[in-house]
Formats: structure tokens, C-alpha cells, sequence
């Protein structure tokens, strides 16, 4: 049931209230994105070949994880030519097992898990995925919003070079389609080539050798397409389309970042790249998130956009939305596509954005001890950014949904994020909408002052408040503003926002553990246990991007060009302190110091730079395959 | 134009060194005869300024002379400017109106340094101790200085009789006051009667040697209570307390400066005012004498420590030629003239082959001056000793187009003047590459050799880069290492001056030092140093070498201390000599780069490789007192007394005695003894059956892979078999190398692992950088990585690992069973982790096999292919 201080703002940001847990649930949430990739946006529902009579109950109940490593291995050992034994065959299934099936969400008491599909990059891995038991968070939906439109766009102009279309092909290793995937389509077909995968990434050709097996009467084919029925039982829902995004310019970067890592990544295995892609998607959701915050408390204070985010508003917004007006295909075509992520368009966007959220990260790791306490401040301040985030972005819904009533009164359109102050003011001015405004304003306190999550003493000089604030709309929205700020953050329910924020930043996933991918790692205080870092596969991802945007450009890229890049492109700073901050000058001379020089050695462990000379500016930074 | 070092203080438009020549200093006429003989040229006739410059080469006695001359002669005034004296504060090295780096002192001492070792200069020798006071006024300074060092004499003390003899009580103020202003500012506190220095002072103030020690002596005498001061002295010492020697100093300098202006002991107060502090500086280095008088050769080796003076440029004592002066040079001399960069770390050598090419030319080299035009053999040439300097007059960037300007355009030139420029290699890309467009061949030959590593054909430029040197290759005979370890061992004051010393058989710095002289030893000493510099935590430099050497020989030891300690008959402890010193870091070491130098060292300890069974067998002999079956038949050396007396001191108790107040217990000195006698075996007796082993078990093999006379095929075979061995495969079960996707996690859970063949990696010799070796000219060098690279079919690059020796050494031993313990070796194996990623996620041309693993056991050996899906036995 919906809570009168809503929670979750939907209007605003999908960004639920519970984070993803668990890694495995992570890989969940990633199946879920390839899914929507397929189906267009629809979501799956459970598959009839993923389900087993259970003879105890006569229900039927999910295959387990077992159950699906036996029936991949059969097929395994059992196609023509292969030679396994037994014995073999009961080394591929327990590996299948253990490294290949994703389990699904526990059901009950029983032993075994369910099992939620295969852990391969790849759509016929989608042939085992059993929505059922997975929990869907956000990260599936941020994902495919962001990406939505390029996969429309490329079909309108053909053009295959947009992010959408690039990763789409990357999933679609091997496989020339007979009838494509389309938005309504209720079946997709395909002739796998073999060669092609079994050539980029042999573990990958094992499992989709499975897949593509002889069907049996339990578990079909996927060598020609996937079962009907796993488009015809898909549907769109609203609840997990963006409408807007808070920053346009990140994910115009994260639509670049996958464009380049996907056009310079050829050498690299399938499986390895699909890894760079998880990192990349997720650390441009987590910088997103960073960003956007800083964007909705600009926002709340000024009660206007500023000049800069305007700009990127009017540039990409149409473009990136999901869903968008009946005419912008016909625009695309006259116009051209804003969101393809150009070079000009990160261009400008560097140029532009003037509200970077510039955050130190530990580039060494925490035996670095001031870098990373710098690091742990950095995170601190995060936290306390979110606390003004979580009330702006919950006030802020509550403003569109006023704005919203008042503008069908006056018979106008509901304003937008963009202008949703600026026409509150407007009519708190007007003699005209005033008194509505006021009385919406009442309602929505006294509708808000039912949550139970109210303190006690802010209800008892609620009624004095409301008086002294009556048929004054701005003082009354301040009122609901200190309801909605009281009963969010001095509940235990704000430990939840931060869990979020956390397994955004963490890789993914809550971090119980360092995750290679994220940009957090252990080691802080009792209260701030982890500090901002860039883990391994993170760093490999941004040297990526960078080098190889820096490629597009044919420039080569030095280590100072990447410490640049990460500072502009991303707010990441390796060896300065962000503006504003408290730390001791001396204790910012060790950490940019520490982190500086771990990040040399790291990147000359990790073959990412190549030193040609003891200059310091004289070095390459590179990624595989490129040529320094 | 300034003047500097003792001219300093008369101004910037002062010129009085190249004004005065010899004969305008006050010297004796031996010592000026001498001089002018040292010197050359015009004889007496000689500036000061050409004179400064050729001091290096001249006896040490005559440049104390000349200094105290120069040092007298700056305190006039100046005689070639009229120009204010600009007041210079003590301990300023930016003195104020001198803001180029020019001006500046020539080199990092302040004033305050040089008065102090302007003072020390003033000291007896041994000699003068044991004359008579006769004597001493009529012996010459020269000789009054360098000559009849007597260890066995006493501090000569002229008694009472002669105090009373010269009626000291009977002074005038005047007197007094004179005698204490030299007394203060020479020597920075009370006339001691054993300073020989006395005389020349003496001589300036126009009074007797003798009169000028009795009251000094009596003096001290009264300071210190022992006799009752007259009226004179009384009011003196009322108004000059001990602990005023600095004010005192000052005050008294002015009265010095005009004789009319004596003071009388009731006006001082009032009169003397707070005067500029006179820098006493001098264009020499002098090594102090010790305070008993005895001969100090380690006061000069001392100089060779971190941070000492001979350690810039070319050094005393150890100098040895490299390639660059053996073979550059002549180049120089007789081919046209042409463009010689020099680059490198500091203490690589840059400055010390320019001095040599300035020395070549006959050109001095001037302190503070950064350019200079030279001619060799005819071949005009302008050398730059720092072309990243910054000067107040011109910016860098103009004494660059200076020294390239001639090399500018498209193509190689042979320019009328050649350049020799030490520079920073970053600097020199940089201005290149602002100008790229005026300079675009040099450009291209810059950027070719320095960011490349290639060289272009075509052209006759010089690049050096001094970090492609390895002072210790290619072996330990002829190593720049060997010069320098031979010449320090090899340096003829060991025997002129230790034969002065009673102390000449118990010294341990001697003893080192002559162990220095044997091959076998150097031998030794090149292993460890050699397995530094192929670590690739340092880059050990000719500055690292010299100051080692000189530490591990010296240590801490002063000579009047070894004397102190000889005569008291206290024994010296092994940690002084050599075996041990060699390994020892120095704690509080201001000297960063040396202290780098001293843990990477000290990592190489042979005691620290554990060998339970020799150690148990070395333990055994000490306990038992049978210390003579470790320590060798050789004789009796200075240091087996002190490890007897260990010995014998374990031997005599037990490990059940409480250990005195701040002793360690009994375990630990055993521990210590074993360690000391095991390393004494390593260093002078390696052949000795219970000598440790060499720490880097394969240095041998990785010296000979980078000269290539080693089979790489079968190294390669050994190197993968360790390899995979660090995943807990037994050596041999597989040719290939099994690369798993997440090398941190080895083969824990269950998955495939790429086997890549042998045939796709080849290992190669590689510099410190990692990328591939190439022998360079001028310069001693060797391989100090090994680069061990996979290539797909179509010879792509797929992933490069540079292998330093403990490197290289920590797979190696991974191989024979041991696992990474240290931190430095566990960050080895993590540093593969990047290798294995490249391999493991590398979309190959040509499909390897794969091993199906599961905890750490390979089950099966699969081949995916399209037409093939196999599992077969591993």
C-alpha cells in the first residue's frame, strides 16, 4: 500500500528503496536487462520448460539449479561427435553448476535453489532465464531506459553504430536474424553460427551447444529462436519506464562509454568484454546517481534549472526519454538523432556541465591509510547529500503531483521536472490560482502528516504551523517540506537509502565484500566501514573509455591525461581534493600522494601503462589491444 | 657579474678574484713558491680566480695556505668596486641583491659551513704537539701543518712557567682585545694552546706565537676558574661570558677591519655595533683534521658518505672512466662537432663526465657557472651543465634555443659549434615539442630515442640516457662497480697515512678496506649489489655505489675514535666491519635515495635465506667455543677478537642465565654471532663449506638469458613450469601455461583455464621499463628485466610481463616448492594477475585447449571447437 510520504518516486527516479543484495542477485538483474533488450521493453514472464511438476504438492515448482546443470550437460555429452564421458559428463555439470547457472530467489524451505538462468553474455542464454524467481530492482529498468531509444533510432536511420544497436549486436554474438526484434514482435528467429562464437569465447560456444541441442519434450531449442511463448506471455508496464532523467549528459556518456568499449574491444574475449560492459553500465548508473543528486538539490534550492543543465535538457532530453511523442521518428529523420553520443556530443558536454560532483577515491588500496580516509570523507559527504537528495526528491514529487492539479484546473499541461518550481511560483503569485494552490498545498500536509513515520512532536505544532502558514502557498510547501524531511530522515528507513547509494557505488550489489566493479571498498570506520575507491575491473573500464576516446581522437593518452579524464568526464579525483572540502592540507598531500602513486603502479601492473621513459609525462596509457 | 665565495661580501660588482693575484696574499714564501709552482701558468702572477679554479689538483698542505691567504685577503676592501658591501646574514643561501642561481654559492654550503671549515683548517699537527715553542715560531705554515704527525705525543700544554714568562697579566686592553677578536673568529672560541693555527694569527696581529698561547691559555685558565684573572682579563671575561662567542665574533670583526678603531674595553658596549656577517667561504674542500692530531684518512673517505661534497661531480679518490670517457671523449676530440645529450637520475654520472670534458679542454670548472665554451682538440663546443636550470637573466627556454639552435630544421646538420648539454629528459621533450615545427628533425631523433627506445639512422647526434648504465655490468672485473671498489681499496693513504696510526692493526675501516683489494671479495660484494640494481625497486646509480662502498668501509667510525677505542683495548664489534656493514640501513638517514639503496641491500643478506641445516651446524660450532672452524685459517684479523669474545661470552653461559639489564637474551646473541660469522664466510671466505649460498639463486641464469648465451627454450620450459606451478600444477604435467580467467583465485571453484602453448611466448631481454632491451653505445649496460611476451599467430602482442630478478627468482622458487612470503613477493604474484587476465580473456586466432579445473585439480583437458566439442584426460 502506497505510504503517504511516498517512498519510492516513480515520477521522479525508478530508483527503488531496496537495494540489490547479493552479487547473484545482481546477475539477475542483468539477465532482466538483456530480456528487456530483447523483448523491447517488455517484461518476460516464467517459462513453462523452467518449471517441474513437483509429485509432493502436484505444483508445478521451478527447475533447480541442479536440475538445470543435468539437463545442459546431457545435451552436452550428447551432441553428435562430442566425446565426454561420464565421468566428464559429471565434471561439465558440475561446473555448469557452480559457475554457469545464476540461482534464483530462495523459495521455502528447500535445499536446493531455484535456478534463474545461464551467466553468459548472450540472448540464447535467455532460453533458461526464469523470471519467477528474480526480484526485480532498478538497475535492469536505469539500463535499458538509457539505452532505449538508440535501439528505435538505429532502426529508423539505420544506423548501427548507436550504443543500443552495438550492444544488442555484442548479445547477439553469432546470430544473423530471420525476423528481428521489434517492440510488439511475438517471436524472433535466428541461425546461430557456431564458429563465430566458438572463434570469441569457447566457453560461451559450450553452453549455447547446449542450448541449441535436439530439443526433448522437456526442455526446447533455442538454434532457431526462442519459444514463442517467451514473447507472446511478455508485457510492457509503466512502473518500469523512465519518464526523465535527472542528468541527460550522463547517460549521453554512458551511451559513448558502451559505443567505444564495444568498437575498440575486437580482441577480447566475449565473456571478458561482457565484463568491461557490466562495469561500465554500472559505474555510469552509480556516477548518474552522484550527478543527479547534485542536479535535484540545485534544482530545490534555486527552483530553476541552471543555465548549464537547461542547455543539456533541451539538447538530449527528447532524444533519451523512452518514451517520447508520436512525431520524433519523423524528426530523427528530418533533424537528425540528438542522443547517438557523438564526439561532439561528450564534447559539449565537458565543455558544458558545470555541476560535476567531484568525489576523492582511493586509487590504492586501504593500507594507503590517508587516502583512504580521504577517500572515507568523500563518501561521508555523499551520505550527506543523500540525506538532502532523499527529502528534495520526495518533495519534489509531491511538488509535480500539486503542479499536476492545479495545471488541470487552469487547463494547462503539467509541468515537467524543468519548470515544475518556477510555475509553482508563478501561480503561489498569481491572485487567480492562489487559493487553489494553498488549498492543495493543505491537503497534501494533512494527507502527509498521516504517515506514520511523523514524529510526535512534529504533529503536535502541526496545526499551529498550518495556520500561521494558510493561503500562503510557498510557506505551506516549506511545511510539507519539514513533514517530509522529519518523517524520512529521522527513521531507521533512511539506513536503507544509504544501503542504496552504497550498492550503487559498491559494483552493483550491497557491498558485503569488495566487487571488482565498483568504485567502494572496505576499510573505514565503525560507522563508515567502507571508503570510495576504483576496484580493479572499474579501473580497467575508465582506462577503456578513456583511452579509447582518446584514440577516436587520435591522441594518445598519458597517465596525467587519465587522472584529467577521470576529473572531467567523471569527478573522480585521484590527487586533488574537491572543492570545498575540510580535510588538513597535510593530510591531503599524503592521500593525493598515496593514491596517485598506487594508481601508477596498478595500471603498470595491470599492463594498462606503458612507460617509455623515467619522465613522469612521457607514458601511454592504454587498453588491450590498442596500439600505444 | 658577482663575485663569489670569499669576494663574496664585497658586492655584485666586485672583481677582486680575477684582480689579485698570489702575490697579494700573505703567505710565507715557500708556501707562495709552491703555490705559484702548483698553479702553473703565470706563477705569482696568477689571479686568484684561475688559481681557485686549478686548487683541486694542488698539495692539500698549500691549499690550506692559500685558503687562510684568500680568506685574510677577502676581508679588505674591495679594490675593483665601489659598490655598497651588501649585508648577508649567516645560513642564507639566497644572500640579499644576488637572486640568479649564479650568484648563489657555488654549491649547498652556506657561510656559516665555510667558516667552520675555514676553522678547521687551523689545527696542529702531530709534529708541532711534540716541538718546542722555538719551534713553532720559526717552522713555516706549510710545514707547520702537513708535516711530522707523532701519534704518540701528547697535546703539547705550555705549563704555567711560560704563561708567566710572556707576562700575560700584564696586557694592555688593546692587546686583548686583539688577540681575542682572532681567537673568536678564527676559531670559534678560546685560543687552544695545541693549535698550530695560532701562528698565523699571531703573525697578523704582529705579536709572538708563544705570547699569543700563554694568554690564550690563560684565559681558559681563568674561565674556567683554575687562576685568578688580572684586571684586564677580569673585564674581558665580565663582558664576554662563555656562551657569547658568537657576538662576541661578530662585534670584534669590525675592530679588526681598521686598526683605529681598537676599542677600549669601557667604550665596547657602545661602540661596536652588529655588523654584516662575513661569510669566511673558500673555493677549496678541507678536510677537517681530528682533534688528536692523528692522521685522518677517513675524514676523507667520509666525504664520499651520502650527502658529502665528493659525491658531486667527479669523485675524490674513486674516480674511474666509464665508457663515456673512454670512448665518447675521443669521439669528441677528433670527430666534427656535434650534439651530446646527457640524461638520468641524479648521481648517474652527467656532471662528472662534463667536468671531464671541461678538464679535457682545459677549461676550470667555476662554481656556480652553468655554461661554458670549450674547445676540444680545436672542435669548439658549448656545454650546458644543467639545461633545465632557470636563471634571473634569461629563461630556460632561451638557454635551450642557445644549445639546440644549431641543430634546428628538417634534416641532421654539422653545425660550426657543437653542444654538451645534461638535461632532463621531460624538459627536453617538452621544449622540443612546443617548437616541434623549427626542430622536426631533432624532434624526430628525440622522441625516437627517449619515448621510442629506437634510434634513427642517418644522423651523428649523442643521446645518452644514463638510466640504461648499470654501474655493475657486465661482470665484477671490469664493472664501473670494480673501478670504483679497487680504487677505494687501492688508495694509497690506507698506507701513508694508517702508518702514522697506532691504532693501523685493529682499525676496522683498514680491514675493510683491504679486503676491498681482493678480487674474490669483490666478487662478492658485486653479487649482492648486481641483484640490487636487477631489482627493479631502484635504479642504482654511480652515487649509490660510491656512497655504499664508502659507508660499508667507514661506517661510523672516526679515526680519533678508532684511536681511543685501540688505546682503551676495548674490541670493535662485527657490525663494523665490512661483512656486516654491508647490509646495514642506517636509521635517522636524512639521505632518501641512499637509505632506498640501503633496505634493497640489506634484502640480500645471504643470513636472511633460511638454511636450517647450515645454520644449526654454525650454531653448534659457536656454543661450543670452535669458532676458528667458521672463521677460517686467515689469520688474525682485527675482527676476530670482537667475535671471540662473543664466542667465548656465549659459550661461557648458558640459556638458562637471566641476561643483564638491557642485554639480549642468550638465543638472540647466538642468532647474532651465527649471522655475523655466516656473513663473514660469504663475503671473505665463499668457498668455505658452510658459507651461505648466494641469495638469488638464479642471477646467474637471468644474466645469462639477457646476454643471450642461455638456451631459451629451456629456461622458457622452467619458467612455465614454475608458472604454473604458483597455481599448485606439479612441474612437467603440462607444457603449456595454464592461464585461468582470475589468476588471484587460481584454481579454487570449478572452470577452464586457457592452455596456451609454449610456442606462443618467447622470452627476451628487457630494460627497467620493461619494453624490449637494446644495447646502446657509451655505456656500460645489461638487460635488468626479462620480458616474457605472448604473441597470437598473427603476431599480436596478446599480453608482456617484464620479470625483475626477485621476480624471476620468486617463480623460479615457486617451482621448487616454496610459496611467496614477503610482501614484496606476494606483490609479484599479484602483479601477474594483469598477465593471466590478457591471456585468460584474449579471443585467440588459433583456439589453445582448456583445462577443466575444479578445487585446485585439473579433471579434464577440453577442446571447444565448432566441428570438435573433446574432453580428454588430463
Amino acid at each position: 500500500m502506497a505510504r503517504p510520504v511516498p517512498r519510492r518516486t516513480a515520477e521522479l527516479e525508478l530508483w527503488d528503496v531496496n537495494p540489490v543484495g547479493t552479487r547473484d542477485a545482481w546477475r539477475r538483474e542483468i539477465l532482466q536487462f538483456w530480456a528487456l533488450m530483447l523483448t523491447r521493453g517488455r517484461r518476460v514472464r516464467a517459462q513453462a520448460h523452467m518449471t517441474a511438476l513437483d509429485p509432493e504438492s502436484g505444483k508445478n515448482r521451478p527447475l533447480t539449479t541442479y536440475e538445470l546443470a543435468h539437463e545442459l550437460a546431457d545435451r552436452i555429452a550428447s551432441i553428435p561427435g562430442a566425446l565426454a564421458n561420464e565421468k566428464r559428463r559429471q565434471d561439465i555439470e558440475r561446473w555448469l553448476h557452480e559457475s554457469i547457472v545464476i540461482p534464483g530467489e530462495r523459495r521455502g524451505r528447500t535445499s536446493s535453489l531455484p535456478a534463474a538462468g545461464l551467466r553468459i553474455p548472450h540472448y540464447l542464454g535467455l532460453l533458461a532465464f526464469n523470471r519467477a524467481v528474480t526480484r526485480e530492482r532498478f538497475w535492469a529498468a536505469f539500463f535499458y531506459s538509457a539505452l532505449a531509444t538508440d535501439l528505435e533510432a538505429g532502426e529508423v536511420l539505420g544506423n548501427e553504430d548507436y550504443a543500443g544497436i552495438r550492444l544488442e549486436r555484442f548479445l547477439a554474438l553469432g546470430l544473423s536474424f530471420i525476423t528481428t526484434p521489434a517492440p510488439y514482435a511475438t517471436a524472433v528467429s535466428w541461425s546461430v553460427d557456431h564458429r563465430l562464437v566458438a572463434a570469441k569465447d569457447p566457453e560461451v560456444e559450450l553452453v549455447i551447444r547446449a542450448l541449441t541441442a535436439i530439443p526433448t519434450t522437456d526442455f526446447p531449442t533455442a538454434a532457431s529462436g526462442l519459444p514463442p511463448a517467451f514473447f507472446s506471455t511478455s508485457a510492457r508496464t509503466d512502473k518500469g519506464t523512465y519518464r526523465q532523467f535527472l542528468c541527460p549528459g550522463s547517460v549521453v556518456y554512458m551511451r559513448r562509454a558502451i559505443r567505444l568499449v564495444l568498437q575498440g574491444g575486437s580482441r577480447v574475449g566475449h565473456t571478458a568484454l561482457a565484463e568491461i560492459i557490466e562495469t561500465t553500465l554500472v559505474n555510469h548508473a552509480a556516477l548518474y546517481f552522484i550527478r543527479g543528486m547534485r542536479v535535484l538539490n540545485a534544482l530545490n534550492t534555486e527552483r530553476h534549472l541552471g543555465e548549464s543543465c537547461a542547455n543539456c535538457w533541451d539538447r538530449f532530453q527528447a532524444d533519451l526519454r523512452p518514451i517520447g511523442d508520436a512525431e520524433r521518428r519523423d524528426r530523427w529523420q528530418a533533424d537528425g538523432y540528438q542522443a547517438g553520443a557523438e564526439r561532439a556530443d561528450v564534447d559539449w558536454i565537458d565543455a558544458n556541465c558545470d555541476v560535476r560532483q567531484e568525489v576523492f577515491v582511493n586509487a590504492g588500496r586501504k593500507e594507503h591509510t590517508a587516502a583512504k580516509d580521504l577517500a572515507r570523507l568523500s563518501l561521508e559527504q555523499l551520505r550527506r547529500e543523500l540525506a538532502t537528495y532523499t527529502v528534495n526528491r520526495i518533495c519534489t514529487a509531491i511538488c509535480l503531483e500539486v503542479a499536476a492539479a492545479v495545471a488541470r484546473t487552469v487547463g494547462q499541461e503539467a509541468p515537467t521536472l524543468r519548470d515544475v518550481f518556477q510555475m509553482l511560483d508563478k501561480w503561489a503569485g498569481d491572485t487567480g490560482t492562489r487559493m487553489a494552490l494553498s488549498v492543495l498545498w493543505d491537503q497534501q500536509i494533512e494527507r502527509l502528516a498521516t504517515d506514520q513515520d511523523v514524529p510526535g512532536a512534529v504533529l503536535e505544532k502541526l496545526d499551529g504551523e498550518r495556520a500561521r502558514a494558510a493561503g500562503d502557498p510557498r510557506a505551506l510547501e516549506m511545511l510539507a517540506r519539514e513533514i517530509v524531511s522529519e518523517a524520512i530522515l529521522s527513521t531507521r528507513s533512511f539506513t536503507r537509502y544509504v544501503e542504496l547509494m552504497n550498492s550503487l557505488l559498491g559494483g552493483g550489489a550491497l557491498p558485503t565484500n569488495q566487487d571488482p566493479k565498483g568504485l567502494m571498498a572496505r576499510g573505514g570506520t565503525r560507522a563508515t566501514p567502507f571508503h570510495l575507491s576504483i576496484n580493479d575491473r572499474a579501473l580497467e573500464a575508465f582506462v577503456a573509455v578513456l583511452a579509447l576516446e582518446a584514440a577516436d581522437r587520435m591522441e594518445p593518452l598519458s597517465f596525467q591525461g587519465l587522472i584529467d579524464g577521470l576529473r572531467i568526464r567523471y569527478g573522480l579525483l585521484v590527487d586533488t581534493l574537491p572543492a570545498g572540502s575540510t580535510a588538513t592540507s597535510g593530510m591531503l598531500a599524503e592521500a593525493a600522494s598515496q593514491s596517485r602513486e598506487a594508481l601508477r603502479d596498478r595500471l603498470h601492473a595491470m599492463g594498462l601503462l606503458q612507460e617509455f621513459s623515467d619522465s613522469s609525462e612521457w607514458n601511454r596509457v592504454t587498453w588491450r589491444g590498442q596500439k600505444s | 657579474m658577482s663575485t663569489n665565495g670569499p669576494f663574496g661580501p664585497h658586492g655584485i660588482d666586485c672583481h677582486c678574484h680575477s684582480f689579485y693575484t698570489l702575490r697579494d696574499l700573505r703567505l710565507e714564501p715557500q708556501s707562495l713558491d709552491g703555490l705559484a709552482k702548483a698553479v702553473g701558468g703565470a706563477g705569482v702572477n696568477t689571479s686568484i680566480q684561475v688559481a681557485t679554479s686549478r686548487m683541486r689538483s694542488v698539495d692539500e698542505g698549500l691549499r690550506q695556505a692559500f685558503a687562510i691567504g684568500v680568506g685574510v685577503l677577502a676581508k679588505r676592501e674591495c679594490a675593483t668596486s665601489s659598490a655598497d658591501v651588501p649585508p648577508v646574514g649567516w645560513r642564507t643561501h639566497a644572500r640579499l641583491g644576488f637572486s640568479t642561481a649564479a650568484e648563489r654559492w657555488p654549491d649547498d654550503l652556506d657561510p656559516a659551513e665555510w667558516a667552520s671549515l675555514f676553522a678547521g683548517t687551523l689545527r696542529p699537527n702531530a709534529a708541532q704537539k711534540s716541538a718546542d715553542l722555538g719551534a713553532i715560531g720559526s717552522s713555516t705554515l706549510t710545514n707547520l701543518i702537513r708535516d711530522g704527525h707523532d701519534r704518540d705525543a701528547s697535546p703539547y700544554d705550555p705549563g704555567p712557567d711560560t704563561v708567566d714568562l710572556y707576562r700575560v697579566r700584564e696586557w694592555s686592553v688593546q692587546e686583548t682585545m686583539r688577540v681575542l677578536a682572532i681567537s673568536r673568529q678564527r676559531i670559534g672560541g678560546w685560543l687552544d694552546p695545541s693549535e698550530v693555527g695560532v701562528r698565523a694569527i699571531a703573525r697578523e696581529i704582529g705579536c709572538h706565537p708563544l705570547e699569543l698561547l700563554a694568554f690564550s691559555q690563560h684565559l681558559a685558565r681563568c674561565d674556567a676558574g683554575f687562576e685568578r684573572p688580572n684586571r684586564v682579563a677580569d673585564s674581558v671575561l665580565r663582558e664576554y661570558p662563555r656562551g657569547s662567542e658568537g657576538a662576541l665574533s661578530r662585534r670584534l670583526a669590525v675592530a679588526l677591519t681598521d686598526e683605529s678603531e681598537l676599542l677600549d674595553v669601557d667604550q665596547t658596549e657602545h661602540d661596536l655595533i652588529d655588523v654584516q656577517d662575513t661569510p669566511l667561504s673558500l673555493p677549496l674542500e678541507v678536510p677537517p683534521a681530528p682533534e688528536d692530531g692523528g692522521p685522518n684518512p677517513l675524514g676523507v673517505v667520509r666525504r664520499l658518505f651520502p650527502g658529502g661534497s665528493g659525491t658531486r661531480g667527479r669523485p675524490p679518490i674513486v674516480y674511474t672512466p666509464t665508457q663515456l670517457e673512454t670512448t665518447l671523449l675521443p669521439v669528441l676530440r677528433t670527430g666534427p662537432q656535434t650534439l651530446v645529450v646527457l640524461s638520468g637520475n641524479a648521481g648517474d654520472g652527467k656532471t662528472a663526465f662534463i667536468e671531464t670534458a671541461l678538464r679535457a679542454s682545459g677549461t676550470p670548472v667555476v662554481g656556480g657557472t652553468n655554461e661554458y665554451h670549450i674547445l676540444l682538440e680545436g672542435h669548439p663546443y658549448f656545454v650546458v651543465l644543467d639545461g633545465s636550470e632557470d636563471s634571473a637573466t634569461r629563461t630556460n627556454d632561451d638557454l635551450l634555443t642557445n644549445a639546440f639552435g644549431r641543430f634546428r630544421g628538417d634534416a641532421p646538420v654539422l653545425p660550426d659549434r657543437g653542444t654538451i648539454i645534461a638535461i632532463n629528459k621531460g624538459r627536453l621533450l617538452n621544449f622540443l615539442e612546443t617548437h616541434r615545427d623549427e626542430y622536426e628533425f631533432l624532434w624526430r631523433v628525440v622522441t625516437n630515442r627517449f619515448v621510442g627506445g629506437t634510434v634513427l639512422a642517418g644522423h651523428e647526434y649523442v643521446l645518452i640516457d644514463l638510466n640504461d648504465r648499470s654501474v655493475l655490468a657486465p661482470d665484477s672485473t671490469s664493472s664501473i662497480f670494480a673501478g670504483i671498489a679497487r680504487r677505494l681499496g687501492e688508495w694509497d693513504a690506507w698506507e701513508r697515512e694508517c702508518r702514522k696510526c697506532d691504532a693501523i692493526d685493529v682499525c676496522p675501516a683498514r680491514f675493510n678496506a683491504m679486503a676491498l683489494r681482493s678480487p674474490r671479495v669483490r666478487e662478492q660484494m658485486w653479487k649482492t649489489l648486481a641483484a640490487a640494481d636487477l631489482d627493479d625497486r631502484v635504479h642504482v646509480t654511480v652515487r649509490h655505489i660510491v656512497t655504499k662502498l664508502a659507508t660499508s668501509v667507514v661506517g661510523d667510525a672516526r679515526c680519533p675514535d678508532v684511536r681511543s677505542q685501540a688505546r682503551s683495548g676495548r674490541t670493535f664489534l662485527p657490525s663494523n666491519f665490512l661483512y656486516t656493514s654491508l647490509f646495514a640501513t642506517r636509521s635517522g638517514d636524512a639521505h632518501a635515495e641512499a637509505a632506498a639503496m640501503d633496505r634493497i641491500v640489506a634484502a640480500y643478506d645471504p643470513t636472511e635465506q633460511g638454511a636450517p641445516r647450515r645454520d644449526r651446524q654454525v650454531a653448534y660450532l659457536v656454543l661450543r667455543g670452535a669458532l676458528q672452524e667458521v672463521l677460517g685459517q686467515a689469520g688474525e684479523t682485527p675482527d676476530l677478537a670482537g667475535l671471540k669474545a662473543q664466542s667465548w661470552a656465549i659459550a661461557s653461559s648458558s640459556i638458562d642465565e637471566e641476561p643483564p639489564a638491557g642485554e639480549p637474551e642468550y638465543r638472540l646473541r647466538v642468532l647474532d654471532l651465527v649471522r655475523h660469522a655466516s656473513r663473514r664466510m660469504y663475503l671473505l671466505e665463499p668457498d668455505h663449506p658452510l658459507a651461505p649460498a648466494d641469495p638469488v639463486a638464479t642471477m646467474d641464469d637471468f644474466i645469462r638469458i639477457g646476454r643471450g648465451d642461455a638456451d631459451d627454450q629451456l629456461l622458457l620450459t622452467r619458467l612455465i613450469a614454475s608458472l604454473n606451478a604458483t597455481l599448485g600444477i606439479e612441474p612437467g604435467r603440462f607444457q603449456e601455461l595454464l592461464a585461468p580467467r582470475d589468476y588471484s583465485e587460481g584454481l579454487r571453484g570449478t572452470g577452464f583455464a586457457a592452455m596456451v602453448p609454449r610456442s606462443r611466448f618467447a622470452l627476451a631481454p628487457a630494460n627497467a621499463l620493461g619494453n624490449e632491451y637494446e644495447e646502446r653505445p657509451y655505456l656500460e649496460a645489461w638487460p635488468r628485466a626479462l620480458r616474457l611476451a605472448a604473441r597470437d599467430v598473427d603476431g599480436v602482442v596478446v599480453a608482456a610481463i617484464a620479470l625483475p630478478l626477485l621476480m624471476f627468482e620468486v617463480i623460479d622458487r615457486a617451482g621448487r616448492g616454496f610459496r611467496p612470503t614477503s610482501q614484496t613477493e606476494r606483490s609479484y604474484i599479484v602483479r601477474l594477475n594483469g598477465f593471466y587476465r590478457r591471456l585468460a580473456e584474449h579471443a585467440w586466432l588459433e583456439q589453445p585447449t582448456y583445462a577443466l579445473y575444479e578445487r585446485g585439480q585439473v579433471r579434464a583437458r577440453a577442446t571447444i571447437q565448432p566441428d570438435l566439442i573433446a574432453f580428454a584426460e588430463a
